[in-house]
């Protein structure tokens, strides 16, 4: 489990924003999520952002999970599964 | 005036299949605004496949419909030649819709579903058509030497029966390849998702059945001039009427049926315009209001940052300029007129190609500035 929780909201805002947020936010921690200290959860009320943020993490080694909330979808962006066992 | 009868019909079924529409485009996100930007922002082309399947059974459809007589007009009225202004509004029309994040159906579903942007972007369509009435008298006589095709279709310029089935065998090759390679599906994880190859299936069968049922196939654009029309009228009584914008016909042609004539523009008054594009632009906000409703998704977002704001208006008012310079907007040229070969479509599609690019640029650098 990771030690810490990067939040990152990004309702509102308009396309293409979404994706070139939460990819910046995603590099700028890279090492923290690439080690398993830490997981990005993005929040967001765009729908096609649940195909377009998972797929583009997804391809550059990420795991991901989404989640419906109240008005929201929470992307859960953290370190791969069989990455966890090199620790 | 339209006959009653014929009116109430033609009104009802656009509502009808605006709804599903509604339904339709905001449970696949069919954005296609965002499916021309990220082919050049992120290299993805996903949503063009997509479109290239739309596109393709389309045109299979309509083909079918033809052969059989089904469609009582071929080329439809609302399809004309192509010419300069065609290809300048493309390039206009492009570049709105990567600035206001959506386009002419794009901005109604957004707004269905809540978001901000997607009203502001609304405003902008309105207010840019106001614009161009103002415009139109100046723009027609610049454009009047400009050269125009011979034909409205290619099938019919090359004197050429066999050219859509020839299209349509290499573009249902390529289909093939692309389902065995599984390149026509994403995952995507929003609740009562629809895949988008199926939303291209169903939008492509309800575009043949507004073309067989009211004679045209999809469109929008023109519907939102008449909206400004309204409003102009009612703000600016006096000034509507010197508007030479607002006077003309879009289009005329016999009723088959009742030999009465059907004509359709954008002036504040009911016809045939009004009874398929503005009963369609309601259809189409209404249904995508009821699905986020009903997957408890709707709500008015929150306000965006003021430069993406300003650039959702800024990119309506373009919108509504480059669809009025082109004579069309990207849903009749690119969903209803590439199907049927048009020129105008190509034209068009060839001028928004370079718009998009200018508005990624502006996007980029103005609109929505990351720094690492």
């Amino acid at each position: 489990m990771a030690d810490k929780i990067i939040n990152l909201n990004i309702s509102g805002q308009i396309c293409p924003a979404c994706l070139l947020l939460a990819l910046k936010e995603v590099n700028r921690h890279k090492r923290l999520l690439k080690n398993g200290r830490a997981s990005l959860v993005v929040k967001t009320d765009h729908r096609d952002a649940t195909r377009t943020i998972p797929n583009a993490v997804v391809a550059m080694g990420y795991a991901v999970s989404v989640l419906k909330r109240k008005g929201y979808y929470e992307i859960t962006i953290e370190q791969k599964h069989e990455d966890r066992k090199d620790e | 005036m339209p006959e009653h009868a014929d009116f109430a019909y033609t009104a009802c079924l656009n509502l009808i299949i605006g709804i599903v529409l509604g339904i339709i485009f905001h449970r696949s996100d069919f954005c296609m605004a965002g499916m021309f930007r990220d082919v050049f922002l992120f290299r993805q082309t996903f949503f063009v496949r997509i479109l290239c399947l739309q596109v393709t059974i389309t045109m299979t459809l309509f083909f079918l419909a033809r052969e059989s007589g089904l469609i009582n007009f071929y080329p439809p009225p609302n399809l004309t030649r192509a010419s300069l202004g065609t290809l300048i509004g493309g390039s206009v029309f492009g570049a709105g819709m990567v600035l206001a994040g959506g386009c002419v159906i794009g901005t109604l579903y957004k707004m269905g579903a809540g978001s901000v942007t997607g009203i502001i972007a609304f405003t902008g369509l309105i207010l840019g058509s106001g614009i161009y009435a103002e415009l139109y008298p100046v723009w027609t006589r610049s454009l009047e030497k400009a050269i125009a095709s011979k034909a409205v279709l290619l099938p019919q310029l090359v004197h050429s029966d066999s050219l859509v089935p020839v299209v349509l065998l290499v573009a249902l090759l390529q289909i093939f390849r692309w389902i065995r390679r599984g390149m026509l599906f994403q995952k995507a994880h929003a609740e009562g998702y629809l895949h988008p190859w199926k939303a291209a299936v169903f939008i492509a069968f309800l575009n043949l059945a507004l073309y067989a049922g009211s004679g045209m196939p999809l469109a929008v654009s023109t519907g939102y001039a008449k909206l400004a029309a309204y409003l102009e009228k009612s703000a600016f009584p006096v000034h509507y009427e010197t508007l030479a914008f607002f006077k003309k016909e879009s289009f005329a042609f016999v009723d088959p049926d009742t030999g009465g004539i059907v004509a359709g523009g954008p002036g504040a008054k009911i016809d045939h315009i009004f009874s398929t594009e503005v009963a369609l632009m309601l259809g189409v906000v209404a249904g995508s209001f009821a699905s986020a409703l009903f997957l408890k998704e709707f709500r008015i977002r929150n306000l965006p940052p003021p430069v993406q704001g300003l650039s959702a208006l800024f990119g309506g008012i373009l919108l509504a300029i480059g669809s009025r310079m082109a004579g069309g907007c990207n849903i009749k040229f690119l969903m209803s007129g590439l199907p049927l070969l048009s020129i105008q479509a190509v034209v068009f599609l060839l001028g928004m190609l370079p718009g998009v690019m200018a508005g990624n640029y502006l996007l980029k650098n103005w609109v929505i500035r990351i720094e690492d």
